[in-house]
């Protein structure tokens, strides 16, 4: 397990104070700076490399890059079709096969995507350490029960929409040798009727648990959001040990997005990871324990006024990872 | 009860703002690093005044406000005491005003005063890119340090002091000497502080050299410690331990040894935790995970020779981004939390 960052916005300047901390793997969000995207939503190979060369100026290795299938409400998606189920989803997923070739290609081993419909739904946020202000949902005050555009969507229903992308997706990524890593729902939603009547059944375990076992490959797994899996128990601080183990020892876990919460299911803070419920050191041991290989980042940082753009915060939480790893691996070379 | 981190911050950093900052990077006491407070239009007196109650009153307050304790004031102003340090015509009266320095941070509740007994001061370091990626740190570099020369009349520490100052320098000041004004510094002042309830922590000599600018320095070698601890006993006469400077030095005990010693001996006030590659004359300050110390390893000294005092990070290399400053010391900070954190729970 090894110390990332996941970047929106890859200047030169941002990648020199990632290396600086001492980050050498990176999740690269950004298909802007080095013209990734085509208008047609096609990747060019080239775009790819540069990301790659200019990471590598500074120590760094694009571990991952997003596939445009972000946690966004489902009509800000650009390829809404694949979860709607609708007709438009085979051109979708045909540019996305086409965008796993290419990253293939360039030789970046892995693609991260969301499965998406409803966006990150929260109920607001609560003053924290500092005044700094941690992102909340409270399922008791969640207001709009009105359907979505989608319209009732059924646990059934969703799992469909899954299966049809996903087998005709992995194929592609087992022969370009590209790992597709899939966040699961934040947040877990009310098991029955779900959230404005769409199932998130990417946001159990137990989902989490049928998604993997839905195509026998070594390229399908999960971008492990830690944060989110704490929010889909009722005792994070045991359970989501577990589920480390269980999806780690199987080797589906391809990254790790390594946050913590106060409260579990339906009701929790993102907070800093130093003070959540989530032991963050078990967690680093679990994680080595079971096997897994990834890396461990931030993700979220609590929203700050002092510190808009968050670079103080996550440099915060790479340190803190950072001593993590640095003691969980000299007690294990001793 | 356990170590505690603290946030050192100078004059235009004692702000809401800030405090807001250490607060939610995990800090929970600050360190007030007043030179300058005068200066810098904070306050409408001129620098050589003590401060007063009611300034240090208000300061405590600002920070208390903010969920934070105040756990030292590091430095007097140069203008404090330049004739104590000199040996100088004013050094009674200064000394007097020392003295209310002292009574006052007692009454106001602040526990301890870090100070540097020096002439040169910190003298002689350049910057470069020198951490990792590039980032911009200080080092002290045998080939680019300033030719030796010495200190003009009315400077101390690089700071002028009297503007009116007769031409010329203040010559060469011995060992002996130095350990004569640093005695009778101590003999006038400890007493005070100890009926203050306030502890006196002598910031080891940055960069840790016999002599600087024809002067000479006082702890350049760990063990010299032992000499400030012996010339006046007292639980009021302690160190402010800064490793990083410790770690700097080729002394006869190496920076483990001094941290467990005089953690033991109930020395140490309070810790400036930095890391650093080499030694003196060449070396150059890292992150705290980057350098010659093994960290991990020197917070198990302090915990385990019962250390529950405040470490703060001093400071660090320079991050590349809107705030490098601020994110620097997040980064320490947060290696520091969950690294004492682990130590503390036995499982580091």
């Amino acid at each position: 397990m090894y110390l990332g960052h996941q970047m929106g916005n890859l200047t030169e300047e941002r990648l020199q104070w990632a290396a600086q901390l001492g980050v050498q793997h990176i999740a690269c969000e950004d298909r802007r700076t080095d013209s990734i995207e085509n208008e047609d939503g096609t990747w060019n190979v080239d775009g790819l490399r540069r990301v790659q060369a200019r990471c590598d100026n500074w120590g760094m290795k694009v571990d991952v890059i997003a596939l445009n299938l972000p946690s966004q409400y489902m009509t800000r998606q650009r390829f809404p079709g694949i979860m709607r189920g609708l007709a438009s989803r085979d051109s979708e997923i045909e540019i996305i096969k086409q965008n796993i070739r290419a990253t293939g290609e360039a030789g970046i081993a892995c693609l991260k995507y969301n499965l998406n419909l409803l966006g990150v739904p929260r109920t607001g946020r609560t003053k924290g350490r500092g005044g700094a202000m941690y992102s909340h949902f409270d399922i008791s005050k969640w207001e709009d029960h009105s359907l979505t555009e989608a319209g009732p969507v059924s646990p059934e229903d969703m799992w469909a929409n899954i299966e049809y992308f996903l087998e005709r997706v992995v194929p592609v990524a087992e022969e370009a040798r590209v790992r597709l890593a899939c966040h699961p729902h934040d947040p877990a939603v009310p098991h029955v009727g779900g959230l404005r009547g769409v199932h998130c059944v990417l946001g159990s375990v137990d989902g989490m648990k049928r998604f993997i076992e839905i195509m026998p490959s070594a390229y399908h797994g999960l971008n492990f959001c830690q944060g989110t899996v704490s929010e889909m128990c009722i005792d994070p601080a045991t359970e989501v040990l577990e589920a480390i183990r269980y999806f780690g020892s199987r080797g589906k876990i391809f990254m790790v997005h390594f946050r913590n919460i106060r409260g579990g299911f339906l009701n929790f803070d993102e907070v800093y990871p130093d003070e959540g419920d989530v032991d963050m050191f078990a967690a680093v041991n679990a994680y080595l324990d079971s096997g897994a290989n990834a890396m461990l980042c931030p993700d979220h940082v609590p929203h700050s006024e002092v510190d808009p753009h968050g670079d103080k915060q996550f440099s915060y939480c790479l340190g803190h990872t950072k001593a993590l790893l640095q003691v969980a691996h000299s007690l294990r070379s001793r | 009860m356990g170590m505690k981190i603290g946030l050192g911050l100078y004059p235009h950093l004692l702000t809401q703002e800030n405090f807001r900052y250490a607060s939610q990077v995990g800090a929970t006491h600050v360190v007030a690093h007043l030179p300058g407070w005068s200066s810098r239009g904070h306050r409408p007196v001129p620098a050589d005044h003590p401060w007063t109650l009611d300034e240090l009153r208000e300061l405590r307050a600002a920070v208390n406000e903010a969920g934070l304790e105040l756990a030292a004031i590091e430095n007097f102003e140069p203008h404090h005491w330049s004739d104590v340090l000199l040996d100088g015509p004013r050094k009674v009266e200064q000394m007097a005003g020392l003295k209310t320095i002292i009574r006052n941070m007692g009454r106001a509740g602040i526990p301890v005063m870090g100070y540097n007994f020096s002439l040169a001061g910190v003298y002689g370091r350049t910057t470069g890119p020198w951490a990792r990626g590039g980032a911009k740190s200080v080092g002290y570099v045998r080939d680019q340090a300033p030719a030796p020369d010495e200190i003009p009349n009315g400077t101390v520490w690089n700071m002028v002091v009297d503007a009116d100052a007769p031409a010329g320098t203040i010559g060469r000041v011995s060992q002996d000497q130095l350990w004569s004004r640093f005695r009778w510094f101590l003999e006038e002042l400890i007493p005070v502080a100890e009926e203050a309830g306030v502890r006196l922590a002598l910031h080891p000599d940055d960069p840790p050299l016999e002599e600087l600018r024809g002067t000479a320095r006082l702890v350049w070698k760990p063990e010299l410690y032992r000499r400030v601890f012996d010339l006046v006993p007292s639980d009021c006469n302690m160190a402010e331990f800064c490793q990083g400077t410790v770690s700097e030095m080729n002394g006869d005990i190496d920076v483990y040894q001094a941290i467990e010693e005089f953690t033991a001996a109930g020395k140490i006030a309070y810790v400036h935790f930095r890391n650093v590659r080499g030694k003196v004359p060449d070396y150059h300050e890292m992150f705290v995970d980057d350098g010659d110390v093994d960290m991990v390893r020197a917070l198990r000294l302090y915990h385990q020779n019962g250390f529950d005092g405040v470490l703060i990070p001093d400071h660090t290399p320079g991050l590349e981004c809107a705030a490098p400053w601020h994110a620097g010391m997040a980064y320490a900070i947060g290696w520091m939390r969950a690294t004492i954190a682990l130590i503390e729970r036995n499982e580091a």
